[in-house]
């Protein structure tokens, strides 16, 4: 059995939704066959020997991206491009541009555009080898070339059922069973280890959750392996819950002191937990995992443990690691249990287990397929190679009516046809990883927007966080705090360095770059290394790390001045180094010294040059106004400014 | 230097030992009015709210608080550093620095005993402020001798402080008084024994008096008090009371005060002089002429302007954050020789400066002060207390903004409410916090026009006494706003819940409109065209508004309908050399505006006082905001190329409503599809990550029969908190007309 992370099935429900943010349709075309897909923005970056989407193999490829570009004011927009390749650019049915070979040697001629809708079409041919790379950018007298961001595309997309089905067939682990499929990376992911089930989990919960996971957790992917109406199937459960307790490593601390919960509770709203859960002991909704039933599941001493190091033995699970603290874990953990007390469920009778008689099950049931170390692996299922030979709605683990010692698995109607219609399109697409697009997915499945702005869209937290404001009511003065805003992620591939963003999301950021807020960006471990260079790709942009700094001295000394209180004054809101912030107030600023391995360049530039248009309700001030500053020096030239400030930035 | 006028060094390990802050090098002067809190039995706490520090001149100082005419405290260091407009910190106050070296404290009441002989301290003990029995009337400087003037039941009293090598002395000279005055001398942990003429405490502070009339002896009841009493006198009694911790206090002969209230040798006696810079552009319609700054002035002084009114044609009076204020003269013509003189030092945030018949009155967080030059020598040697009857708490933002006056000679100033550190929430609200304050020209008698405010960084008084405000996004505020009262509505309550004052239940009174982020973030002054100004480009009696946060100046086309106040700015095309804080106008027609940053704003540096003149260009920005039935009206100086006037495609136009309520600001919300849950959400819960913005369409564009006015008519025309209407067009000769409206509409017109 396997605790399966929730957040696979907030996947699920997203792609079956068909939902589509700022879109692009994405035609790609290699080797005589298609593929449709919405992109966020025109952008890509696909290496020799790399497929360009999961379903055209590798090789020299072409895209055609079509959708309306969505003006709200009148614009004359200068294009240009990045990249590799051949490319055009059509609008309203003019060819605006072309170019091939390296990008960037050309741009377009002005051309206005008014407000509203426009056709827009990106024609790109990769190399022959099948690599290429391709970003879109534009200019205008208000604005400094930048690329044109995600925000302004508009597109209707049919989404293909068969890719949500991939992902689906990763997410369930089919291959775990019907060995063959490799290359994909989702496929690497595994169920967690049970070797220390005993040492954190009750039997009650075991026997029940094996009887029938979808009843713990409607959105499971343990499959239902038992047929617990009978006698027979209540005794394998009983035995395989005996079993699992008798793995054990290391004690089980005491449970936490309930005088904790207080405590626990503030860090339960500070953190932001609502965003993935409910409230602890109030009613569930269908987005988020109830937590009413964590102090029947764990053994309450061991629940700490678990909350401060969630993926000790499950490296896939879709709970982060929040690096808290001895005491925080306690704490919460107190709190979890003391608001859950009168929530959580009550046992049923299952018979007395036999441990070894358990381990027996485990091996028939093949549990070791996606548990390592549960048993032996049955290698005698029929390969994932035979099973695309099958007509998956008429029978086995997808159709509905599996029947015999088929697994059942917690599938809705949308998600069998998604299913099937992923069979249809054969096994090829599971050898192949597509970093970008793998990363679309994990923005979703990871939750990422539940705590961060995407686009023109909030957080879900911005919604669900006053759930648990009664958490923190006793506390007078609590939310008198500089603004807790959390970044937004619509440019964040384009903004940061991949090598900081796998800090970031690696939990290995020091000093953290927003000290103040009271939640903490918390570590996807497994997950930090592909998410930052995907999340890199998904804008076009190579992955990778700051140069060394080497700035212009001469240079250098004037963004000094422009930074400083004899310039825009950046430090009233921005330390530098050891030196805080003059006079921050309602909202702080980012050390300085943080600025050369965060920040690229580009950015840089577009965030200096109109802060709202990357953050919409950002308290940083515009310094520059049609590409002039109000500031005399390099002839009041913005650009040139932010020039001179960047390589102040890059050694402060 | 004489020692006095060192500044002040900071009491040890409050900042790591690199080099000195400006706070630390700039002279403040013998005297320096502030809130200041202190160390008092090892506790740390405020001290004095309408504090005055006086600079001793050997290293001691002693804090006079002007509410209860009391030393507080008389010790020997400087301070630790705190304060907004100093270190920057949002939230501490600057501290006296008595936590050890202290010759006496006083805790707290009266320094002064009622006509009962009572020190009951019978203000409310949440506020404190001014004692009914105890008018303070301001101070004199004689050289850096500070000589302070105030009543005490009804009797004029001066009081000299002075230190020595005999320790510290308070020189006093009474006026003739028929009933008996008891003060308070000195407080002690222990108890004291009094002989009339000495007394001395047993924890060592000795006490003596020198001249006539003052008899020691132990507060009855409470020994560790001990205080000086004064027979009635038919004359003016002049006495001392010497202290010395530790040692013996001699008797000090009376120092002639009356003499040092004549004025004195002056502080700042060197005059800058700094060489303005003139635009020599002449196509733009408005261009910017710089008041060059003596920024390398001799006494450190950080000059972040911050108020200021026109003396005469060629001088003006300015004031700057930190209690300065600066006289330049050199304003007409070319600006090619300025003369700038330090008038005044030491005032209290002095973000408020009206010249009335020639006298300059500053609004600083505890009153408003009088400046005179009693011997004409260019500073200012009497700080006459003209009004001090607003409470102020030890709260850092209580700032108090601005001074303007209406065509009666009234004044007028707005208070901060008392925001806290992160800018959510408030510290306990004090009787006039978040208020317009009405004081009568003679200052006897004020009223409070309007409530509900929480950073009103500016305001105005129309020509015909209308009052109008700025205001900052926070709680209850969704974003910055103009306030509009005509006189008849006052006293109105404009939005904050926690500084309602007295209008209980008085309705939330509206704005002229709302203001998104990227037009005004945090506001300044608004000010009025005059009625003779046609020189300006603009209309005589048109109203501008000032943005602090984005640097600039947007015309206000008021669009009332009936009624219902409703109306939209455009900004005005011209670029200053820091914020715009307060503007006026000057007798030629140009218009003068003095900026700083304090707080966040865009502002290109710290400070800048410049002239905005009109070369008679095309101003191409509207003149008139109608709203309509379908749409809004908007007339242009220039005749219009008719093409692309009548272009639909030309305009550009976005609704959204904003939710007023307990949250700091607020999200953008939609108006076509009314997202109620959202809005409920945004009650409870920070929105500003919310933005659903309608964009409307554009159905018609019209252009009138004389060539200037555009009609558009806008799908869905209905209230909103917000329009945004964007053009680009051209004129009639081919010139780009570009811009945007930011306006609010409640009613439709015809």
């Amino acid at each position: 059995m396997k605790l399966v992370p929730s957040v696979l099935s907030v996947l699920s429900t997203v792609l079956a939704a068909g939902i589509a943010q700022a879109d692009l349709a994405a035609t790609f075309e290699s080797g005589g066959s298609k593929d449709t897909r919405a992109d966020r923005l025109p952008a890509l970056l696909v290496k020799a020997g790399e497929a360009p989407t999961p379903f055209l193999a590798a090789g020299e490829f072409g895209v055609t991206w079509t959708g309306k570009l969505v003006l709200t004011d009148r614009l004359r927009l200068v294009f240009s491009f990045e990249g590799e390749g051949k490319v055009t650019l059509t609008i309203d049915g003019e060819e605006l541009l072309t170019e091939e070979g390296t990008f960037g040697t050309a741009a377009s001629k002005s051309t206005r555009l008014n407000r509203g809708e426009h056709d827009i079409s990106i024609t790109y041919r990769s190399k022959p080898d099948g690599s290429g790379r391709f970003r879109l950018f534009w200019e205008e007298r208000g604005f400094p070339k930048q690329s044109v961001p995600p925000t302004v595309f508009k597109a209707e997309v049919t989404a293909d059922p068969a890719r949500h089905g991939r992902l689906l067939f990763a997410e369930n682990h089919c291959s775990k069973c019907h060995l063959g499929a490799g290359g994909m990376q989702e496929l690497t992911e595994y169920g967690p280890l049970l070797v220390a089930s005993g040492s954190r989990l009750t039997e009650e919960w075991l026997a029940e959750w094996i009887a029938n996971p979808a009843a713990l957790r409607p959105d499971t992917r343990m499959p239902d392996l038992i047929d617990e109406s009978t006698p027979a199937g209540k005794q394998q459960a009983a035995d395989l819950a005996a079993w699992l307790m008798s793995q054990k490593i290391g004690e089980v601390p005491t449970a936490p002191d309930k005088a904790l919960a207080q405590k626990g509770g503030e860090h339960f709203h500070r953190l932001g937990c609502a965003a993935c859960h409910t409230l602890p002991g109030g009613a569930g909704d269908a987005g988020r995992i109830s937590l009413n039933d964590v102090g029947f599941k764990f053994q309450h001493g061991a629940l700490a443990g678990f909350l401060k190091k969630p993926d000790t033995w499950y490296a896939h699970i879709g709970m982060p690691d929040f690096a808290l603290s001895d005491a925080e874990s306690n704490e919460i953990a107190a709190y979890l249990l003391e608001a859950t007390a009168h929530s959580t469920r009550k046992p049923t009778d299952f018979p007395k287990g036999d441990p070894a008689k358990g381990m027996e099950v485990a091996t028939a049931l093949n549990c070791a397929a996606c548990h390592a170390g549960s048993g032996v692996p049955n290698t005698a299922l029929p390969t994932t190679d035979a099973i695309f030979t099958k007509d998956w709605a008429t029978g086995g683990c997808v159709s509905a009516k599996p029947g015999g010692k088929v697994p059942k698995l917690a599938l809705s109607d949308a998600e069998r046809e998604s299913l099937i219609a992923f069979s249809k399109k054969g096994s090829a697409s599971l050898t192949r990883h597509v970093e970008a697009e793998s990363t679309t997915a994990k923005l979703q499945s990871l939750r990422c927007t539940s705590c961060h702005a995407m686009d023109d869209t909030a957080s879900l937290l911005d919604t669900v966080h006053s759930d648990t404001k009664g958490l923190i009511a006793h506390i007078q003065g609590a939310n008198e705090k500089v603004d807790q805003s959390r970044p937004h992620l619509t440019f964040v591939g384009e903004m940061l360095h991949a090598s900081y963003l796998e800090n970031i999301i690696n939990g290995a950021a020091s000093p953290r770059p927003r000290p103040w807020l009271d939640m903490r960006m918390p570590a996807f471990h497994s997950r930090a290394n592909s998410l930052a260079t995907g999340l890199a790709r998904l804008h076009g942009v190579e992955p990778g790390k700051p140069d060394a700094p080497a700035p212009d001295a001469a240079l250098a000394e004037i963004g000094k001045k422009l930074a400083g209180t004899e310039g825009f004054g950046c430090n009233t809101c921005h330390g530098i180094g050891d030196v805080k912030a003059t006079a921050a107030f309602e909202v702080e600023g980012i050390n300085f010294t943080l600025a050369h391995e965060r920040l690229r360049k580009e950015w840089f530039i577009r965030w200096m040059d109109n802060p709202a248009s990357v953050t919409p309700a950002t308290k940083m001030p515009r310094y520059s106004e049609d590409g002039q500053s109000q500031r005399p020096e390099l002839e009041g030239d913005a650009l040139k400014q932010f020039d001179a400030i960047w390589n102040y930035l890059q050694k402060p | 230097m004489r020692p006095y006028l060192a500044p002040i060094v900071l009491a040890a390990a409050t900042l790591p030992a690199t080099a000195a802050k400006w706070f630390e090098e700039m002279q403040i002067g013998p005297a320096w009015s502030n809130t200041f809190a202190g160390t008092f039995d090892g506790k740390q706490k405020p001290a004095a709210v309408k504090g005055v520090l006086v600079d001793l001149g050997d290293g001691s100082r002693a804090l006079f608080d002007t509410e209860t005419l009391r030393i507080v405290t008389a010790y020997k260091g400087g301070v630790h550093w705190g304060g907004t407009p100093w270190t920057g910190a949002h939230g501490p106050l600057v501290r006296v620095a008595n936590e050890k070296d202290f010759i006496f404290n006083t805790v707290s009441g009266p320094g002064w005993a009622d006509e009962s002989g009572s020190f009951d301290d019978k203000r409310p003990a949440e506020f404190g402020g001014n004692i009914s029995h105890a008018q303070y009337k301001g101070f004199y400087r004689h050289g850096s001798r500070i000589v302070f003037d105030y009543l005490v039941n009804g009797t004029r009293v001066l009081e000299h402080l002075q230190a020595g090598p005999d320790g510290f002395v308070r020189h006093f000279e009474v006026a003739a008084h028929a009933k008996p005055l008891v003060l308070l001398a000195a407080e002690d942990s222990a108890d004291f024994t009094a002989t009339g003429s000495s007394a001395k405490s047993g924890k060592d502070l000795s006490v003596a008096t020198g001249g006539s009339g003052a008899v020691l002896s132990a507060a009855s009841g409470n020994a560790t008090r001990l205080i000086a009493t004064l027979a009635p006198s038919d004359k003016t009694t002049s006495f001392t009371i010497s202290y010395s911790r530790g040692g013996e206090a001699k008797a000090a002969e009376p120092f002639n005060v009356a003499a040092a209230t004549k004025g004195g040798e002056g502080l700042w006696k060197e005059v800058l002089t700094t060489k303005g810079e003139v635009s020599t552009d002449k196509k733009s319609p408005w261009v910017t002429d710089t008041v060059t700054l003596p920024a390398d002035n001799p006494w450190k002084s950080n000059l972040r302007f911050a108020a200021f009114d026109f003396i005469d044609e060629d001088s003006a009076a300015i004031a700057t954050w930190n209690g300065d204020v600066w006289i330049v003269t050199g304003l007409k013509g070319d600006l090619g020789k300025l003369s700038w003189k330090r008038h005044a030092a030491g005032l209290f945030e002095s973000l408020g400066l009206k010249v009335v018949d020639g006298i300059i009155y500053v609004q600083g967080r505890d009153q408003i002060t009088k400046l005179h030059d009693l011997n004409k020598d260019g500073e200012a040697d009497r700080f006459e207390c003209f009004f001090n009857g607003a409470s102020v708490s030890p709260n850092f933002h209580e700032f108090s903004f601005d001074l303007q006056t209406d065509t009666d000679g009234n004044f007028y100033f707005s208070k901060g409410s008392p925001v806290r550190g992160g800018g959510r929430g408030f510290d306990p609200i004090y009787p006039h916090h978040g208020t317009v304050i009405k004081v009568s020209k003679d200052g006897s008698k004020f009223e409070v026009v309007a409530t509900g405010l929480r950073a009103p960084g500016g305001l105005g008084i129309g020509p015909n006494g209308e009052i109008t405000t700025g205001e900052n996004e926070g709680t209850n505020q969704p974003c910055c706003k103009i306030n509009f009262i005509t006189k008849d509505q006052a006293p109105a309550f404009f939005g904050t819940e926690a500084s309602r004052q007295g209008l209980t239940g008085a309705p939330y009174t509206e704005p002229l409109c709302y203001l998104p982020m990227d037009v005004d973030n945090s506001s300044g002054s608004q000010v009025w065209v005059p009625k003779d100004n046609t020189k300006f480009g603009l209309k005589p009696g048109e109203m501008l508004h000032l943005s602090y946060g984005q640097s600039s100046i947007y015309r206000v086309l008021n669009a009332t309908t009936g009624d219902t106040l409703q109306g939209g700015v455009v900004k005005l095309p011209v670029k200053l050399g820091s914020s715009a804080m307060r503007a006026r106008f000057h007798a030629d027609g140009s218009m003068y505006v003095a900026g700083f940053r304090g707080w966040q704003t865009n502002a290109a540096s710290e400070s800048a006082f410049q002239r905005i003149r009109y070369t008679g260009a095309t101003v191409a920005i509207p003149d008139k905001l109608e709203i309509t039935a379908s749409g809004v009206r908007l007339h242009f100086e220039s005749a219009l190329d008719e093409e692309l006037a009548t272009d639909p495609e030309s305009y550009s136009a976005q609704r959204w409503d904003y939710v007023r309520g307990p949250q700091y600001g607020s999200g953008e919300f939609s108006v076509d599809n009314i997202d109620a849950e959202a809005r409920k959400q945004a009650l409870d819960k920070e929105s500003k990550n919310y933005r659903k913005r309608d964009n409307i369409n554009i159905a018609a564009a019209r252009l009138l029969k004389d060539g200037k006015t555009v009609e558009l008519d806008l799908e869905g025309h209905k209230p909103s908190m917000s329009l945004k209407v964007s053009w680009d067009l051209e004129d009639t000769e081919g010139e780009v007309l570009k811009g945007d409206l930011h306006g609010t509409v409640r009613a439709m017109g015809k």
